[in-house]
C-alpha cells in the first residue's frame, strides 16, 4: 500500500486534484457557486476556511483553485493564485502583490514592473502602486483574481502596518476574491477595532461524518487498489467510529490512524503505539507551535489531565490567575483545540477535543510522572480496540510476557490492567503474571492490588466501620465483577444505604448471580417494602437458590409467625446437606454471602464454612475463621475429621504444606522453624504474593513476632520478602507498641503506608482479642 | 432547482445543485444584496441640495458603506459622486494627495478634463492623454493648496460635486498621531473653510467612520467646534417590513424557502435588525439547510443557525468600551451592572434596578441611564417598566463577558 498520508495535493495535477476530492462537498459547493454565479461587478463575498491543521484547509483551496483553471466558463473571466506554499517572504503587503505580480507574469498575464525606489521607504505607497499595475494587468485580460491565501491568519499578522490599505483596495475595487483558510478565528485582527472585523464569511470545517469518512476511505480503497482499506471498512465499522472520534474527525490525522491499523498485525504493543506517535508527530508539532508559550503551558497542563477538568483545577496546575487561565481556554475553544462540556451546576469542565492529540502530548511532552500514570493509555487502547481487539490483545501480551523487557512491557500491562474489557479474573492473572516479570519493587508498585488483596482490604476497613472507605477501596476496580457488585451491596447494606445496596444487587442478579436476589429482599425490607421483599424470597425458594429459606424463616420469625418459619428453617436445614457441590462461582459468591452474613449472624455461618472448604475455597475460609474462637473449634473438628482441602489453582503440594503449618498454629501446636523457613522461601520464588502474606498475617495473629522478624532478617529471601509485604514487616514491628500510629512516624516509616499498615495492625489485634481470652498469652 | 449528477468513483449519485441566497457578509453590499432605503437617499439628496455637508453616524456593522456606495451610483444629474474609503491614509499629505487626485480623474471620467487641461499643464501636475487619463508628474508639492485651487477652478462648471468619504476618524486619528495636533487642528479647518467659503458651494462632503468622529475631533481639539456644522444622518436597523423586503431580495432564485410564520420568527430572534445580521442569520440558516438537503426552513434551524452564529463568538468588545470611555466611572459601571442583570434574568425588576442605582451611586439619575444611555444607545428596549437587549447575539456575548456572579440584589 502506498502511504497515503505522505501524500500532498498540491503535487498533483489539476484534474488528479479534482477526481481525488471526496469529501468537503458542502463546503467546496457552497463557495464554488458563488465564484459561478457573482460576476464580481456588486459586493464580493470572501471567505475563509477555519479549522485544525489536517482538517482538509489547504486541499480545498486546492480544488478550488483547479475549478477555476478548468472551467471553461470560469478561466474565460477568472484566474487563480493559491500561495500555500509560498508564504515565507511575505511580511508586508507590497511582498504579497509582488508575488501575485510574479504568478500572474507565469500565467501570461504579465503585470508592469514597478520600481520599488521611487517610493523611497513608503512601502504602503509602493504597495498601492503595485496593485494598481496588478489592477491594469487585470483588466487588459478581462480577467478577475480569486487569491487563494491559506494561512491568512499569518499573513494578517506579518502584514499588520498594512491592514488598513489592504481592506481599502478591496472596498474600493472589484478586482480581487480572497480565499483564506486559518486554523484561528478570534484572533485580535479580527477584532472590532481592527479592519477585517466580521470581513470575511468564517465557514468552519467541522470532523468528517460517519458518511464522509466511509467515502473517503472507499475512494481511497479504489483509488490505490488497497482492497485491505476496503475490507477493513466493512469488517470493523465500530473500530472506524472509535477512530473517528479518537481524530476528531480531522483526516489526516485519521488517515495516518487507519494506515498503520491495517498494518498492526505485526507490531508490538507500546512500541507499536510509539510509532503511531511518532508518525503524527510533524502534524502535532506544528499545531502545537503556533500557539505562544503561554497558551502552551495551559494546553499541556490540561492534557496531563486527560479528563475534563474545571478551571479551578487546571489554575492550580498552570500556576496563573484563573481569569487568565478563561481566557486562554476560551482562545483554545475557539481554536477548536480544546472543547468545553457542560459540568454540574455552573461550571463548565474543559478537556482536549481530540483524545488522539491529548495521548501525543502525554507521550512526547509529559515528565515521568505524566507517564507513569496511565490512564491515558487505557481509554486510548479501549478506543482503539474495541472489546472483542482487546481481549485478542490481552491474550497475546499474556503469551509474550514471559520474553518481554520488563520496562516496554509495563505501561501496557498496567494500560490493560485498569481496562473495563477484561474480567476480574483476566485483570487477576495479568497482575500475577506480570509480578512473575517484574523484578524491581518500584515496578510492581505501579501495578494495582489483586482484587482478593482489594477486597481483603476493604474488609479490613469495614471491621474498622470505616464504610466509605471500604467502598472506595473496591470502587478502584474498573472491572465489572458480580464480586464487587456483591461487595458494594454488602456494605451499602450495612451502611443502611438499602437504595444502593439494591442497585449494587441488581447488577449482581443481571450477572447470573442467582443468590443475589436475596440481596435484594433484604434490601427491600430494608426499605421498608415487605411485599416485593417476599415475592423475591420466594422466587429463590422456587428457584432453590441456597440460603433462601433461611432467609425466610428468619423473616416469618421476626414477624412471630414461629409455624411458617420452622418450615421454612426446616426446609433450609434439610436442602443444605443435600447440596453437593459448587462452581467457583457459585462459591465465590456464597463466601461473600458468608462475610455478610457473619455480620449478622455469626454462629449461622458454621454449616456453610463445610460447604466453602469442601469446595475448594481453603484461603478465603481459613482467612476468615480465627476471628471467632468457637469457629476455631470448628475448624479443627474438620481438620480433625480429615477433610481434604484440595486447591483449585495453587499448585497441591505448597498450599497443602502452607495450610497444615497454619492449622498447627490454630491448633496451639509447635511448628518449626525450619519448615516456616522452607515454605516461605518456595512460596517466595514461585512469587506466591497472596500466601506469603497470608502466612506472615497468621503468623503474627498468634503472636510469632519474633520468628517472623528472623523471617525478614534472613539473608536468602529476607530482601524479596520485604518487597513482597512491606506493611506486614511494618506491623510486626508496631503490633506490641501502645500506641503504633505515633510510632510510625518517629520510625520513619513511609508516610503512603501508615493508614494500611495501621488498620492491619488494628485488625490483628481485633482478631487476636475474638481468639485468646484477655490476657491470655503463648 | 436543477439536478445534476457528479461522478466519482465509478458510481454514479444524483444530488441537488443548491442554490444560495445572494448573501453577502463582511464587505458593503451592493444591488442585489442591497436593500435600499428611498428615505435615507431622499433625507440625503434634501441636505445636499440644501447645501450642507453630511456626517454619518452609525456604529460598525450597520450599513454606512453601503448606503454610501448606492448613494453614489444613484446620485442625480449634474452631481458627481464619489465614493472612497480612505482609512489607509497615515498623514495630511497622503490625505489630501488622495483628495486631490481622485478627484482630478473622476471628473476626467466624467469628461470634464478637457476644460482642466490647460490648468493642470500650466501648473505641471499632469498631462492629459487624448483618452481623457491624467499622468501625473511625481514631484513634491502642496496638495491642500492644490486641492483648493482645483475646488475653485471648476466652480464655474455646472456640476455639483459630492465627496463620499469613508473611514475618515481613522485618517485624522493617523493625522494626529503622525503629524501631530497642529496638522489635525489644520486639516479639520481646511475642511470646514470648504465647508463655509462661497467659492467652494459646488463641493459636498461627506464624512463616516465606525469610530466616532466626535471622539476624535473631541481629542483634537477639546471642542466641537470644528464639525458641528455638519448635518448627522442616523442610520437606523430596519424595520420588520424592510428586513422581510431584505430576506425576499436575497432569496430571490434561491432553493431556501421561507414561511411568513417562520420568518417572523427569524426576526424576532434576531431581533436588532441590522442588515448585517439579516445576512449572517440567512446565510447560516441556508448552510444549515443545505447540509440537510431540505429547501424549508423551520423555526428549529433558525435555533440552530443562531447557535452557529452565537458560537462563532463574534466581538462585541467595542459596546462595552463605548460605556467606559464616554461615561464617568459610576455611571459606566451602573451601567454595566445593569446590562449584566439584564443579560442573565430577563425578568429582572425596574425596583431591583433603583435599588442597585442607591448601592453603586452613579452620578446621572438611573432612569437618565437606562432610558437616554442604554436604551438610546441600542443596548436595551424598553417595554412599559421592563428593559430586555435589544440584540440577542450581544445578550450571549454579554452573558459570557460578565458572568452572573456576586449579582445578590
Amino acid at each position: 500500500m502506498r502511504p497515503i498520508t505522505y501524500y500532498q495535493m498540491a503535487n498533483l495535477s489539476d484534474e488528479e486534484v479534482k477526481e481525488q476530492f471526496v469529501v468537503r462537498m458542502d463546503e467546496y459547493d457552497q463557495v464554488i457557486s458563488e465564484i459561478e454565479r457573482d460576476r464580481m461587478t456588486g459586493s464580493i463575498q470572501h471567505y475563509v476556511f477555519v479549522g485544525q491543521r489536517g482538517s482538509g484547509k489547504s486541499t480545498l483551496l486546492r480544488r478550488i483553485q483547479a475549478e477555476v483553471n478548468t472551467s471553461s466558463k470560469l478561466a474565460k473571466r477568472l484566474i487563480a493564485i493559491n500561495l500555500s506554499e509560498e508564504q515565507a517572504g511575505i511580511y508586508r503587503l507590497c511582498d504579497l502583490w509582488d508575488r501575485v505580480a510574479q504568478e500572474l507574469t507565469l500565467q501570461s498575464v504579465s503585470v508592469e514592473e514597478v520600481s520599488w525606489e521611487v517610493y523611497g521607504n513608503d512601502m504602503t505607497a509602493y504597495a498601492k502602486a503595485l496593485y494598481l499595475t496588478i489592477q491594469k494587468a487585470l483588466k487588459k485580460h478581462k480577467k478577475k483574481l480569486v487569491l487563494l491565501l491559506d494561512n491568512i491568519d499569518r499573513i494578517f499578522e506579518t502584514i499588520k502596518g498594512d491592514q488598513k490599505l489592504f481592506r481599502e483596495l478591496l472596498i474600493n475595487y472589484k478586482d480581487v476574491r480572497i480565499i483564506g483558510g486559518s486554523t484561528r478565528l478570534s484572533e485580535h485582527h479580527w477584532q472590532y477595532e481592527e479592519p477585517f472585523y466580521e470581513f470575511f464569511s468564517i465557514i468552519r470545517l467541522e470532523a468528517l461524518t460517519r458518511e464522509e469518512l466511509r467515502e473517503l476511505l472507499e475512494f481511497w480503497s479504489e483509488f490505490f487498489s488497497e482492497p485491505s482499506l476496503k475490507e477493513f471498512i466493512e469488517r470493523h465499522p465500530g473500530r472506524l467510529e472509535s477512530i473517528r472520534i479518537l481524530s476528531d474527525g480531522m483526516p489526516r490525522t485519521m488517515l495516518n490512524l487507519i494506515e498503520l491499523l491495517i498494518h498492526e498485525p505485526d507490531k508490538k504493543g507500546y512500541e507499536y503505539l510509539r510509532q503511531i506517535v511518532d508518525r503524527a508527530t510533524p502534524i502535532y508539532q506544528e499545531r502545537l507551535g503556533i500557539l505562544p508559550p503561554a497558551l502552551q503551558k495551559v494546553l499541556l497542563e490540561l492534557s496531563f489531565f486527560w479528563d475534563a477538568v474545571k478551571v479551578k483545577e487546571l489554575v492550580a496546575a498552570v500556576k496563573m490567575e484563573s481569569k487568565t487561565v478563561s481566557a486562554m481556554l476560551k482562545q483554545l475553544v475557539d481554536m477548536q483545540i480544546v472543547e468545553k462540556l457542560k459540568g454540574q451546576g455552573r461550571n463548565h469542565m474543559y478537556r482536549l477535543k481530540e483524545r488522539f492529540f491529548n495521548l501525543w502530548l502525554l507521550m512526547t511532552q509529559g515528565g515521568p510522572k505524566q507517564k507513569n500514570q496511565v490512564k491515558w493509555l487505557t481509554a486510548f487502547l479501549e478506543t482503539w480496540y474495541d472489546e472483542e481487539g482487546l481481549k485478542v490483545y490481552y491474550k497475546k501480551l499474556i503469551g509474550e510476557l514471559a520474553e518481554m523487557d520488563v520496562q516496554k512491557a509495563w505501561p501496557m500491562a498496567k494500560a490493560l490492567v485498569h481496562s473495563r474489557y477484561l474480567s476480574l479474573d483476566e485483570r487477576d492473572y495479568l497482575i500475577s503474571e506480570f509480578s512473575k516479570i517484574s523484578g524491581t519493587a518500584h515496578l510492581k508498585m505501579s501495578m494495582p492490588e489483586s482484587s482478593n488483596e482489594v477486597f481483603t482490604e476493604a474488609l479490613l476497613y469495614a471491621h474498622g466501620k470505616n464504610l466509605e472507605k471500604a467502598i472506595e477501596t473496591i470502587e478502584s476496580i474498573e472491572q465489572n465483577d458480580f464480586r464487587k457488585n456483591l461487595l458494594l451491596g454488602l456494605l451499602s447494606y450495612q451502611r443502611s444505604d438499602f437504595e444502593n445496596a439494591l442497585v449494587e444487587f441488581s447488577k449482581a442478579f443481571e450477572l447470573g448471580v442467582e443468590i443475589a436476589e436475596l440481596g435484594i429482599g433484604v434490601s427491600y425490607l430494608g426499605i421498608g417494602d415487605t411485599t416485593t421483599a417476599l415475592a423475591h424470597f420466594k422466587n429463590a425458594v422456587e428457584k432453590g437458590v441456597p440460603l433462601s429459606e433461611l432467609l425466610m424463616g428468619r423473616y416469618y420469625n421476626s414477624i412471630h409467625n414461629t409455624s411458617k418459619a420452622g418450615k421454612y428453617f426446616s426446609l433450609f436445614a434439610t436442602k443444605f446437606y443435600q447440596a453437593g457441590h459448587l462452581d467457583q462461582i457459585g462459591v465465590d459468591a456464597y463466601i461473600m454471602v458468608i462475610e455478610w452474613w457473619y455480620a449478622l449472624d455469626e454462629k449461622s455461618l458454621l454449616p456453610f464454612l463445610d460447604v466453602a472448604a469442601v469446595s475448594g475455597y481453603p484461603s478465603a475460609l481459613i482467612d476468615r475463621l480465627y476471628v471467632d474462637y468457637e469457629l476455631r473449634q470448628r475448624q479443627l473438628e474438620i481438620q480433625n475429621n480429615d477433610i481434604e482441602l484440595p486447591a483449585l489453582d495453587y499448585q497441591i503440594g505448597l498450599k497443602d504444606r502452607c495450610i497444615l503449618l497454619i492449622m498447627r498454629l490454630w491448633k496451639n501446636e509447635e511448628i518449626s522453624v525450619d519448615q516456616t523457613y522452607s515454605i516461605l522461601e518456595e512460596a517466595i520464588t514461585q512469587r506466591e504474593t497472596l500466601m506469603v502474606n497470608w502466612l506472615i498475617k497468621q503468623l503474627l495473629l498468634h503472636y510469632q513476632v519474633d520468628l517472623v522478624r528472623l523471617l525478614y532478617e534472613n539473608p536468602k529471601f529476607g530482601n524479596k520478602l520485604m518487597d513482597i509485604a512491606r506493611t506486614l514487616f511494618i506491623a510486626s514491628d508496631l503490633i506490641e507498641s501502645k500506641d503504633p500510629s505515633d510510632e510510625y512516624e518517629g520510625k520513619g516509616y513511609a508516610p503512603e503506608l501508615k493508614e494500611t499498615t495501621l488498620n492491619l495492625i488494628s485488625f490483628i489485634r481485633y482478631s487476636r482479642s475474638k481468639l485468646y481470652r484477655k490476657n491470655e498469652s503463648k | 432547482m436543477i439536478l445534476l449528477c457528479y461522478h466519482y468513483s465509478n458510481e454514479f449519485v444524483v444530488k441537488m445543485r443548491w442554490v444560495s441566497p445572494h448573501t453577502i457578509t463582511g464587505s458593503p453590499a451592493e444591488n442585489e444584496k442591497y436593500l435600499r432605503r428611498e428615505y435615507i437617499n431622499e433625507e440625503f439628496w434634501e441636505y445636499v441640495g440644501a447645501g450642507k455637508h453630511i456626517l454619518f453616524t452609525a456604529p460598525r456593522r450597520i450599513g454606512k458603506s453601503s448606503v454610501m456606495k448606492d448613494l453614489e451610483k444613484t446620485c442625480p444629474d449634474g452631481v458627481l459622486a464619489i465614493y472612497e474609503d480612505i482609512e489607509s491614509d497615515k498623514n495630511q499629505h497622503e490625505f489630501f494627495k488622495r483628495l486631490f487626485e481622485l478627484l482630478v480623474e473622476r471628473l476626467g471620467k466624467k469628461g470634464k478634463l478637457k476644460r482642466l487641461a490647460g490648468w493642470l499643464k500650466s501648473k505641471s501636475i499632469g498631462e492629459v492623454s487624448p483618452d481623457g487619463r491624467v499622468k501625473f508628474i511625481e514631484k513634491q508639492r502642496d496638495y491642500k493648496s492644490e486641492l483648493l485651487e482645483l475646488i475653485k477652478e471648476m466652480g464655474s462648471e455646472q456640476l455639483k460635486v459630492v465627496m463620499l468619504l469613508d473611514e475618515f476618524p481613522d485618517v485624522l486619528q493617523s493625522i494626529l498621531d503622525n503629524d501631530g495636533k497642529k496638522a489635525a487642528v489644520d486639516t479639520l479647518h481646511t475642511l470646514r473653510e470648504i465647508r463655509h467659503t462661497s467659492e467652494f458651494k459646488n463641493f459636498t462632503l461627506v464624512f463616516a467612520g465606525s469610530i466616532g468622529l466626535e471622539h476624535v475631533v473631541a481629542k483634537v481639539d477639546g471642542r466641537l467646534k470644528l464639525i458641528n456644522d455638519l448635518e448627522p444622518i442616523q442610520i437606523d436597523q430596519l424595520d420588520p417590513e424592510e428586513a422581510k423586503d431584505l430576506i425576499h431580495q436575497l432569496l430571490e432564485g434561491a432553493s431556501m424557502t421561507i414561511s411568513e410564520e417562520v420568518m417572523d420568527y427569524m426576526l424576532e430572534k434576531i431581533n436588532y435588525l441590522l442588515p448585517y445580521f439579516v445576512q449572517l442569520m440567512l446565510d447560516k440558516t441556508n448552510r444549515v439547510l443545505r447540509k440537510k438537503r431540505q429547501t424549508e426552513l423551520t423555526e428549529e434551524d433558525v435555533d440552530t443557525a443562531f447557535e452557529l452564529v452565537v458560537k462563532e463568538g463574534r466581538n462585541f468588545g467595542d459596546w462595552e468600551k463605548r460605556l467606559t470611555d464616554y461615561l464617568s466611572k459610576m455611571d459606566a459601571e451602573f451601567c454595566i451592572g445593569m446590562l449584566t442583570r439584564y443579560a442573565h434574568d430577563p425578568e429582572y425588576l425596574l425596583q431591583k434596578a433603583l435599588n442597585y442605582s442607591v448601592k453603586v451611586k452613579p452620578d446621572t439619575h438611573y432612569k437618565e441611564l437606562l432610558d437616554d444611555v442604554l436604551v438610546k444607545d441600542g443596548y436595551l428596549a424598553r417595554e412599559g417598566q421592563k428593559y430586555r437587549f435589544q440584540s440577542p447575539f450581544l445578550r450571549e456575548w454579554w452573558k459570557v463577558r460578565y458572568p452572573a456572579i456576586g449579582i445578590d440584589d
